[in-house]
């Protein structure tokens, strides 16, 4: 095959532009502020994406992506650590850990489980990469046969599924998704270079900026969220050295199965849009105890319990980026703000960035395993440092982030009105908290929004305005019918139980990860 | 007043029902919906205004038809976490342009922390110091974005 032979002097490239030293710098960074955003909790790996958003304009594109994909996927080696140690996680998706890690911590096994998930993660991590250098060659190549009308379907596909999946109800999240597109249509009209929205205001016929969006709804919304929250109360019986750590014969024979059964679970759902490493850890976690013999263990500190959907949710979130970079479908807000830093270098995600821009596509892949040997090797010794930062009161976060977002989308065009902007958006997202209202729908809506346009109207010139020639052709007829199946299942669903998928915990305030 | 009618998930169709009218009430007064063949500026926002619309209705029935069942109490609003973000924000847009970026980072610090105790006003000035020289250094030498450190308007 053309593209396995290709794959050799492919790995060579990526690693000449991953081990560049600038580069390797941004991924260190990177890593280091997603596992520090992952161990704190109340701030999720959106939130810190968002937050060093506008830095990555003024960067590299190669050197941003691999930086904010080092938070993306740093997060949840952090996020495990405050399961384990505190029995609080960090992130949405490390909530699983708690059930079985907390526990095991408690029988003085600290430090095993610390280790066991860091390598968890690690293996989980490295499959997927593999999976992504074998796989995205492959699908971008199909996508290079793909007009508007397939593009159009998939997206809606796409948005469809992350709004009915990973939202607690389908018709809110598919409700905040149509107002992200509405926001996404302030501005000038590309086609017909109308003022859209604008209602006679200069600075809106840019449209809303992405970071002040983002900024808004996960920056200064979290900031109100958490203003009462007291800091956790930091641990001192348990005590984690080396020695502590080692794992015996015997755990490293029950980890081998679950870990490869959690890195599979977590690419499928990885790739699937919609999914991302929340459920992935779910589902790895019902396998496992679905499959062992011994299933009272699980609540009690089974270590199959942590290392399976720990080795998913990593793998979950290094196999989201194959339908974000070959299709320029995101299936997640997270996915959704590398799409958009990439746009805003005037990189268009999609089939040919393998072909265009080689470098930053091996790159990226070759950083994923630096991104994660680091991880493995900071991960265990900078635990002190994590649970000394745990102890740090909240308050001091506050103003950090304020200035942040502040300077952040001042930044866009060097005066206040963005400022007032990012105001706005706060307590337009502070007040969807209050009403369980999903923002991370609203985010991936309005980026993939303007796209959504561009091809339906692009699919109508090609069709000459015929909308059933659209409908008829076998891949897009079948993508829309399979969008049409999910978001009545969806409406079903909510209608019957009330609540879509029971994962999300009833504590107000959750970290918007996805 | 029924209490489902005022449930988050009332109040949230309800806005959507009004954010998608409105949206394609708009669309459809302004802007040209054009033809199939040349789609017009309208159009878009006109049909995804009316799916909004048609979605918020779903919600709000769904809710009504779940009077009873309502999962839990409303959320508690943190009004102290709002004025105090609300004004170090708005703090911040007015001081930013004409008397720099120190004032405005001390109004934000001070602002967003400070309340009658010593301690949090030392805790605010420790902040205003920190993150003065940490945001001149990232944003003004690191990524050259232009603004004084300090400036008087008059």
């Amino acid at each position: 095959m053309e593209s396995f032979g290709q794959l050799i002097p492919n790995i060579a490239l990526g690693l000449e532009t991953a081990l560049s030293p600038a580069n390797l710098m941004y991924c260190v960074v990177g890593v280091v502020a997603g596992m520090l955003i992952g161990v704190l909790p109340g701030i999720g790996a959106l939130t810190a994406i968002s937050l060093l958003f506008p830095i990555t304009i003024y960067l590299d594109p190669t050197a941003a992506l691999i930086m904010l994909a080092g938070i993306h996927y740093g997060a949840s080696y952090g996020g495990h650590v405050a399961s384990i140690l505190l029995n609080l996680p960090g992130t949405t998706s490390a909530a699983v850990i708690t059930l079985d890690g907390y526990p095991m911590a408690q029988k003085g096994k600290a430090g095993v489980a610390l280790l066991a998930t860091t390598i968890a993660s690690f293996l989980g991590g490295s499959f997927s990469i593999i999976g992504m250098m074998i796989l995205a060659p492959l699908v971008a190549g199909i996508a290079l046969d793909m007009g508007p009308a397939e593009y159009f379907s998939l997206m809606v596909l796409g948005l469809v599924a992350a709004a009915t999946i990973s939202t607690g109800s389908a018709l809110k999240g598919i409700g905040m998704m149509l107002v992200g597109v509405v926001i996404g249509i302030i501005g000038i009209d590309p086609n017909t270079a109308t003022n859209r929205f604008t209602f006679g205001v200069l600075h809106l016929s840019d449209g809303v900026s992405l970071v002040v969006l983002a900024m808004g709804l996960f920056g200064v919304a979290e900031v109100i969220c958490n203003f009462g929250e007291k800091p956790p109360i930091a641990p001192h019986s348990h005590r984690v050295n080396f020695r502590s750590m080692l794992l015996s014969r015997e755990e490293i024979r029950r980890s081998i199965a679950p870990i490869s059964r959690g890195s599979t679970i977590g690419f499928l759902c990885g790739i699937l849009p919609g999914l991302g490493g929340l459920i992935a850890s779910y589902m790895a976690y019902a396998a496992e105890k679905r499959v062992s013999k011994t299933p009272d263990e699980f609540g009690h500190g089974a270590i199959e319990g942590i290392v399976g959907p720990e080795a998913s949710n990593n793998s979950a979130d290094q196999a989201s980026f194959i339908p974000t970079m070959t299709l320029g479908i995101p299936g997640s807000a997270n996915m959704a703000l590398m799409l958009a830093m990439l746009m805003i270098h005037g990189i268009t995600p999609g089939p040919t960035i393998i072909t265009n821009h080689p470098d930053l596509f091996w790159g990226l892949i070759m950083s994923f395993w630096m991104g994660n040997l680091v991880l493995l090797l900071l991960n265990i010794p900078l635990i002190g440092v994590w649970i000394r930062i745990l102890s740090i009161p909240r308050i001091y976060l506050m103003p950090a982030i304020i200035i942040m977002v502040c300077f952040g989308v001042f930044s866009i065009s060097n005066d206040a009105f963005p400022v007032w902007m990012v105001l706005v958006f706060g307590l337009v997202g502070y007040g969807m908290r209050l009403l369980d209202l999903p923002a991370s729908t609203l985010l991936l809506g309005f980026v993939l929004g303007p796209l959504l346009e561009t091809n339906l109207k692009n699919a109508l010139i090609l069709a000459r305005g015929d909308v059933f020639t659209i409908f008829s052709r076998p891949v897009t007829g079948t993508v829309l019918f399979l969008a049409v199946l999910l978001f009545l299942w969806g409406i079903w669903s909510t209608i019957k139980t009330g609540r879509a998928v029971e994962t999300k915990s009833p504590e107000f305030c959750p970290p918007e990860d996805q | 007043m029924n209490r489902s009618l005022s449930s988050p998930d009332s109040i949230s169709g309800w806005l959507m029902i009004i954010a998608g009218g409105a949206t394609s009430a708009y669309a459809a007064a302004n802007y040209g919906i054009g033809t199939m063949r040349l789609v017009g500026p309208g159009a878009f926002p006109l049909g995804v205004g009316i799916l909004l619309a048609v979605i918020g209705a779903a919600v709000l029935l769904v809710s009504v038809k779940r009077s009873i069942a309502s999962d839990h109490e409303p959320h508690r609003i943190e009004w102290a976490g709002i004025a105090r973000v609300g004004f170090s924000i708005s703090a911040f847009a007015l001081l930013i342009g004409s008397f720099g970026a120190i004032p405005a980072v001390a109004a934000v610090s001070f602002i967003s922390i400070a309340d009658r105790s010593r301690k949090s006003w030392a805790r605010a000035g420790a902040a205003t110091v920190l993150l003065s020289v940490g945001s001149i250094l990232l944003f003004q030498q690191f990524l050259e974005l232009r603004f004084v450190a300090i400036g008087w308007p008059f």
